[in-house]
């Protein structure tokens, strides 16, 4: 049996639960510089095969996965990533498309909500939901411009600070 | 079922749990502190979210915060379930927040016991599993 030296350990590897990036992003842990094992949040985790969870103070912290698992999952993640839009942005070009076609919405469908795809207005309703649903089931995940169709912009107000205390 | 505040907050607040996701991968959906803002008139997830659903633009808020200053925001659609509601088609904004901020149009869904002094929330109905307001 071949024989295998274990460096041996010497200072621990401490994790701190009020570290904002913990349960959010990855943490990647290295021995000698290389990769051994992957904390990654329980939000991503469902794709991976087998998962042991990092708990510290009674806080989730997220799975460990080894490095292989890992760049499996990355792939997975790269392969499922949304495509890229060619020639820049469409969304801003729907968002011009519904500016350009404002003027004549205001006559026809004032207080509505519309959904500009492939510069056309496509679907009209009541509310942002009687909207992206039905355009959702049509085209899918991909940029589509939602907006209400009224001469004076609704502000929604979102007015509560948080208080700092130190 | 009362749920006592969160002492997170100060004061403490009352605060319950949302799942948000995607319809096209509801499996994978991060379920997230979630603060009652009676004050917000729409509903806020936070930004990491974004990244972590993958999700895109749908459209535009024009959103005032405590400062005044009314600013463009991204809307996204989403899936959030709240207190065993489902609703399918919400519109969200992004906060730099670590939490959800439940605003009023998903409240005014909800019958909501608020006992300042108790220092609980309790979820007065119980809705169907699936619903879809």
């Amino acid at each position: 049996m071949p024989e295998q030296i274990l460096r041996e350990v010497t200072t621990p590897y401490t994790v701190n639960p009020d570290d904002e990036a913990i349960g959010r992003e990855t943490i990647i842990i290295r021995r000698d510089g290389e990769p051994v094992a992957a904390i990654v949040p329980l939000v991503a985790s469902g794709q991976l095969a087998e998962t042991v969870v990092a708990e510290a103070n009674g806080n989730l912290l997220g799975a460990i996965v080894p490095p292989a698992e890992y760049a499996a999952y990355r792939a997975w993640k790269e392969q499922n990533a949304p495509k890229p839009v060619v020639g820049g942005s469409l969304f801003e070009r729907e968002r011009a498309v519904f500016q350009k076609l404002l003027p004549d919405l205001l006559k026809t469908h004032s207080g509505q909500w519309v959904a500009i795809v492939d510069e056309q207005p496509v679907q009209f309703g009541p509310d942002f939901k009687s909207v992206i649903l039905p355009v959702r089931q049509k085209y899918g995940k991909r940029p589509v411009y939602v907006r209400e169709i009224l001469e004076k912009r609704r502000v929604y107000k979102m007015l509560s600070p948080r208080v700092v205390r130190r | 079922m009362k749920i006592a505040y969160s002492t997170a907050f100060t004061p403490p607040a009352p605060v319950i749990s949302a799942q948000v996701s995607t319809p096209d991968d509801e499996a994978h959906s991060p379920v997230l502190p979630t603060l009652i803002d009676t004050g917000s008139d729409s509903t806020a997830i936070p930004e990491f979210v974004v990244e972590q659903l993958q999700l895109i633009p749908a459209g535009e808020m024009l959103v005032q915060a405590y400062d005044g200053t009314p600013t463009e925001r991204a809307l996204y659609d989403v899936v959030l379930r709240v207190a065993n509601i489902r609703f399918d088609g919400a519109s969200v904004i992004v906060r730099a927040r670590d939490h959800v901020i439940l605003g009023r149009d998903i409240l005014n869904y909800l019958h909501l016991l608020l006992d300042g002094p108790a220092l609980t929330l309790e979820i007065l109905e119980e809705q169907s599993p699936i619903s879809n307001p």
